[in-house]
């Protein structure tokens, strides 16, 4: 019973660490900036309508810019989690799967060719709403060469690898044909950037984040069993097949929307689990929490860090996240006495 | 509940390999049924049959009266508990977690007091209370076995089914491994099928004993009827001397009689 709780107590503890430490750079990242607000002033704008200009800063960039990092590391955080935990690699991330290579292509289809394939979506979504059916259209092609094998993991990782590369390669095709502007736009898009946030946008990555995480919370000790094997998941009364597929389109839906608004983000879905995971252990009760909240850490950080970095410019964020990410990153794998995986 | 396990006919095929052909026997609660036979004689796929884990191609398995194939596989697990062979703990998972996944079936998101209560009892009767917090894949082969032991005991199965469970213990905590066992099967009267590859022991703890070859069952019955010197030549292809001591039989290996290695060793 005391052995229990004293593993519960650490547990929670590190979540409660994570959690303020993703409020105090949340709160950073809001008073970071071009124009210098104070937190004061940030928050009372947000409230009411102090001074014009201010308000207008505060709900048109910084609110939705910080709440798109939250919400966008959350979700690839967890994303990221999900695919390591039910493909049992290490390596397995919304990025090295290619479902960001489909999103990519997704938004150079509407912007080389100007291609709109859901229909009736208005002028400014085109280019999320391509990036989302082409990211989601990955995971589908991820799940259909899995069948054929039984969805074994090593089918599914290699699927999607192989993926991964044939998108690059049609982008790749696609970036050869664009003009100049064009291409320049694609490039940009690629290297993942939060100031296309809307706080509409970080309304549905928030609803989608929240449902899918209640939904795997519930399948908590279940994915954790998965991680003793295959073998000893079955025996333990587990449809590792079944479950693996549900968690599948589960994590399908968050990275697609996830990578659609912001473009490629590659290092947070990686190794904000990883993180979590030294930090937490495997149970899925908490690691779900710990992995959302860690990889909202690491894209506020990288936030607020794309914004000091050059004064008065914004650099993008996809390329700060790995660069400061990675050392500390290396750090626990190096320091830790724990195997990791 | 007590389940007497029958298996009738029972023949599995991995491709046209055939790895069990027509094996039948029955196993009854409160004794051990031990399973004995050379590599690759079938025996992981019979326990893992049992489990449901793969269905058989023909025949079937009756636990009581009730046909396995027409189970779920989550009703199995409610009452069977098996531990496969590997003797792995992937991930960073405490000797806590590890033993109490044995019930995933049960947990619920808060755990009940139920659950850690017979989780902590497990872990206190097979003496691994103090491995608690630490992490399953920092403790030693042979402690991490005790641990996966916990795992398959902790659901408090009706039926029991152990892949060579101790052979990666040292001697004492063979006999303290499969003493508790025995000991678990008795009271609770539980039907357990053991995989052992050590004959002395197979002869010490079985009630029952199965011999398989070849994916058939060659020889069950009593052990000390079952084990003698014809039925290991004919199995194993090795000679060996059984000697009767203290009212039990002990297996003394001599020499090979089939020669496979060394004289492939002096053509090389």
């Amino acid at each position: 019973m005391d052995v229990y709780r004293e593993i519960l107590y650490r547990r929670i503890k590190i979540i409660i660490i994570f959690l303020i430490l993703c409020l105090i750079l949340a709160l950073l990242n809001m008073i970071t900036g071009p124009m210098k607000i104070s937190l004061n002033e940030i928050l009372i704008n947000i409230v009411y309508t102090h001074n014009k200009t201010v308000h207008v800063v505060v709900w048109d960039c910084r609110l939705p810019w910080t709440l798109m990092a939250v919400m966008i590391g959350g979700a690839l955080g967890l994303a990221g989690l999900e695919m390591q935990t039910i493909l049992n690699n290490p390596l397995a991330s919304p990025y090295t799967l290619g479902v960001s290579a489909g999103a990519g292509f997704g938004a150079a289809v509407a912007y080389v060719l100007g291609l709109r394939v859901l229909p009736a979506v208005p002028v400014e979504f085109i280019v999320p709403a391509n990036a989302f059916f082409f990211a989601f259209l990955t995971c589908m092609l991820i799940m259909f060469i899995g069948r054929i094998r039984d969805f074994t993991s090593e089918t599914l990782v290699l699927g999607g690898i192989a993926i991964a590369f044939l998108f690059h390669s049609m982008l790749a095709l696609l970036e050869f044909f664009a003009s100049e502007e064009t291409l320049q736009a694609i490039v940009f898009w690629l290297f993942g950037s939060l100031t296309k946030a809307t706080l509409l946008k970080s309304q549905v990555v928030f609803t989608v984040l929240t449902v899918v995480s209640i939904l795997l919370l519930f399948r908590s000790w279940k994915i954790t069993a998965l991680r003793l094997g295959d073998e000893k998941a079955e025996s333990l009364g587990i449809n590792v097949k079944n479950l693996r597929i549900e968690i599948l389109f589960y994590v399908s839906l968050l990275t697609s929307v996830a990578v659609c608004f912001t473009g490629i983000i590659a290092f947070v879905g990686l190794v904000a689990p990883h993180i979590a995971r030294i930090l937490i252990g495997e149970d899925h009760r908490f690691l779900i929490f710990g992995s959302i909240l860690c990889g909202a850490t690491v894209l506020s950080a990288g936030a607020i860090v794309s914004k000091v970095i050059i004064p008065g410019a914004i650099f993008p964020i996809g390329i700060i996240t790995s660069m400061i990410g990675v050392p500390f990153f290396l750090f626990l794998v190096i320091r830790g006495r724990k195997q990791i995986w | 509940m007590v389940v007497t396990i029958k298996a009738d006919g029972l023949s599995i095929y991995y491709g046209n390999r055939c790895v069990l052909s027509n094996v039948s026997f029955v196993a009854k609660p409160g004794e051990v049924t031990v399973v004995i036979g050379p590599n690759g004689a079938g025996k992981t796929t019979l326990l893992k049959t049992l489990a449901g884990i793969i269905p058989p191609n023909s025949g079937d398995v009756f636990f009581n009266n009730n046909r396995l194939s027409r189970m779920r596989r989550e009703y199995i697990s409610k009452f069977v508990s098996y531990l496969p062979q590997e003797n792995v703990v992937p991930g960073i998972l405490t000797v806590f977690e590890v033993v109490l996944l044995g019930r995933v079936p049960h947990l619920t998101w808060k755990l009940s007091e139920e659950d850690i209560r017979i989780t902590t009892k497990t872990m206190e009767e097979l003496g691994i209370k103090v491995h608690a917090k630490k992490y399953a894949n920092q403790l030693s082969g042979g402690e991490r076995q005790v641990v996966l032991v916990a795992q398959a005991l902790v659901r408090e199965p009706e039926v029991l089914l152990l892949d060579e469970p101790v052979s990666n213990l040292d001697i004492r905590n063979k006999l303290e491994i499969l003493d508790l066992i025995k000991n678990i099967t008795e009271e609770k009267k539980v039907t357990t099928l053991i995989v052992l590859h050590d004959l002395n022991l197979a002869a010490k703890y079985a009630d029952e004993l199965i011999v398989l070859s070849g994916g058939k069952v060659y020889a069950k019955g009593n052990p000390h009827k079952v084990l003698n010197e014809s039925i290991i030549q004919s199995v194993y292809g090795i000679e060996a001397e059984i000697v009767k001591y203290n009212g039990g039989s002990v297996v003394i290996p001599l020499r090979s009689v089939t020669h496979n290695l060394q004289s492939s060793y002096r053509l090389a």
